[in-house]
């Protein structure tokens, strides 16, 4: 990236989202029933949103790392950041979940089916990691834990889609309904829709940073290995 | 094809009957904690729940005592390389995967008339319990079968294989608690369709596992 | 209340941005020095 464009990119990401967030938190209307505390609504839902897709590009890295047979370190690392970052954003989802839980129905944490499907689905990939550092020594490292997040991958879709469909949930209406149709005002699915927007271009931001350092890393390494 | 797979679970079958390690572990572990749950809460009635919990744990830790055996001998006597030699890797996951619900089933029947035995627990729903204790069998052995062969390759024990197969576990064990709290107390609905999800969980782990088995299991 | 919160999450969020552009400069040099050699 030309030095130019990054820092006209990094100038957007420092000043635009404090902006929408800005916009999140004073501008747009209080909800209804919660009033002002509905403003965290413009966050959990998009680090709910981030964690699915970063789920879903460790899944693709991993399959990546599979099928061919170029690139594998790159793929390794990225992978690895890819779900690193998005057990960061389960347990931000979790946080600001339970937050909101404490706001609406008094308690922090319930066994609500989303809830607990989340939870699960952290754990999953915090075993992930688990296996990663036992395989430390091993030379098959990349493909063992690749096959893992694949089946961690498959899986997801069951926790985060089917299940709460299934039992009922204290958890209000997603925006991936049976409607097809985003049940809020026009001020604040404006709001929402840029606070995806911001959060999934900081997501990118931030990937892009660690894979950079990943790869410096496994340079350096090459490089004291040649010495 | 066929016939080497069947050679092959032939193979693990006799050497299990020879040596017994995984299937005498499961059984301990299943008798010891029913008869201690049995000893110690007399004749107190348990609300279904209860029931249902105390039997998935069971079964929950004897596949976690038990089946990981099944890769963890393969490594110990080094037979591994032996067996990518002459089999393909399909065919040592289809017969593993046999051999892994063949021997699961016939421990959660044992487990299942232990339990039913000891605590004098009767289901009302006869068909929904059986076919849950079957589906979660399934489901359990389908799973503990990668990743037994995952943790194996690790080489640092049982402990790997608890921590790794209780999250990918979960969703099995609480659809099959409640399916089992259910036909054991006869209240609510019978839901069929979540006996359909432990088998549709089961065939997709299979499935996933079928085709990427060959990348874990040979060594470049 | 709520200009509280936002002056708090906009510091919080201010130190985040902060720290990811000294990181993204200091990645950028070692880039720099290891892309030379």
């Amino acid at each position: 990236m030309k030095t130019y464009n990054r820092i006209l990119f990094l100038l957007f990401v420092f000043i635009i989202m404090p902006a929408v967030f800005m916009m999140a938190l004073l501008w747009a209307p209080p909800a209804e029933f919660l009033g002002e505390a509905s403003r965290i609504l413009y966050f959990h839902v998009p680090v709910a949103c981030l964690s699915v897709i970063s789920f879903i590009a460790a899944g693709y890295h991993s399959i990546m790392i599979l099928i061919s047979e170029n690139n594998i370190e790159e793929r390794e690392y990225k992978s690895y950041n890819a779900a690193y970052t998005g057990i960061i954003f389960t347990i931000l989802t979790v946080v600001t979940g339970s937050i909101w839980a404490k706001i609406s129905w008094g308690s922090y944490w319930n066994w609500d089916p989303r809830e607990t499907s989340i939870v699960i689905l952290m754990l999953i990939y915090i075993s992930y990691f688990s296996l990663y550092s036992a395989l430390k020594d091993n030379v098959n490292r990349t493909r063992i834990s690749s096959v893992y997040l694949l089946i961690a991958m498959i899986t997801m879709p069951f926790f985060v889609f089917i299940i709460p469909r299934i039992y009922p949930s204290l958890h209000p209406d997603t925006i991936i309904n049976a409607e097809k149709k985003v049940h809020l005002d026009a001020a604040m699915r404006l709001t929402l829709f840029a606070s995806v927007v911001v959060f999934t271009i900081f997501y990118g931001y931030v990937f892009n940073l660690m894979n950079r350092i990943s790869s410096l890393e496994l340079k350096l390494q090459e490089k004291q290995n040649d010495n | 094809m066929n016939s080497r797979i069947l050679k092959n679970i032939k193979k693990d079958f006799l050497i299990e009957f020879r040596n017994r390690s995984a299937v005498n572990i499961s059984f301990a572990f299943a008798g010891i904690t029913t008869l201690s749950v049995s000893l110690v809460a007399g004749g107190t009635p348990f609300p279904p729940v209860v029931h249902a919990i105390i039997f998935w744990i069971i079964l929950f830790f004897s596949a976690m005592s038990g089946l990981a055996h099944i890769f963890i001998r393969e490594e110990e006597e080094k037979n591994s390389l032996f067996l990518s030699l002459y089999y393909t890797p399909e065919e040592i996951y289809i017969s593993k995967l046999i051999f892994n619900v063949v021997l699961f089933l016939s421990i959660s029947v044992i487990v299942t008339f232990l339990y039913l035995f000891f605590l004098q627990v009767l289901p009302s729903y006869k068909f929904l319990f059986f076919l849950t204790v079957v589906s979660g069998s399934i489901a359990i052995a389908s799973v503990t079968t990668i990743l037994g062969a995952m943790v194996s390759k690790a080489g640092s024990g049982s402990s790997l294989f608890t921590v790794i197969s209780f999250p990918v576990l979960l969703p099995v064990l609480w659809t099959a608690i409640s399916l089992t709290s259910v036909s054991i107390d006869g209240s609510g609905v019978q839901e069929y369709r979540n006996i359909i999800f432990l088998l549709a969980f089961s065939g997709v782990i299979v499935s996933v596992s079928y085709l990427s088995f060959k990348f874990i299991w040979t060594e470049f | 209340m709520t200009i509280e919160v936002t002056a708090a999450i906009l510091i919080i969020w201010f130190g985040i941005a902060i720290f990811l552009y000294r990181l993204d400069r200091k990645v950028k040099k070692i880039e720099e020095q290891l892309g030379e050699k």
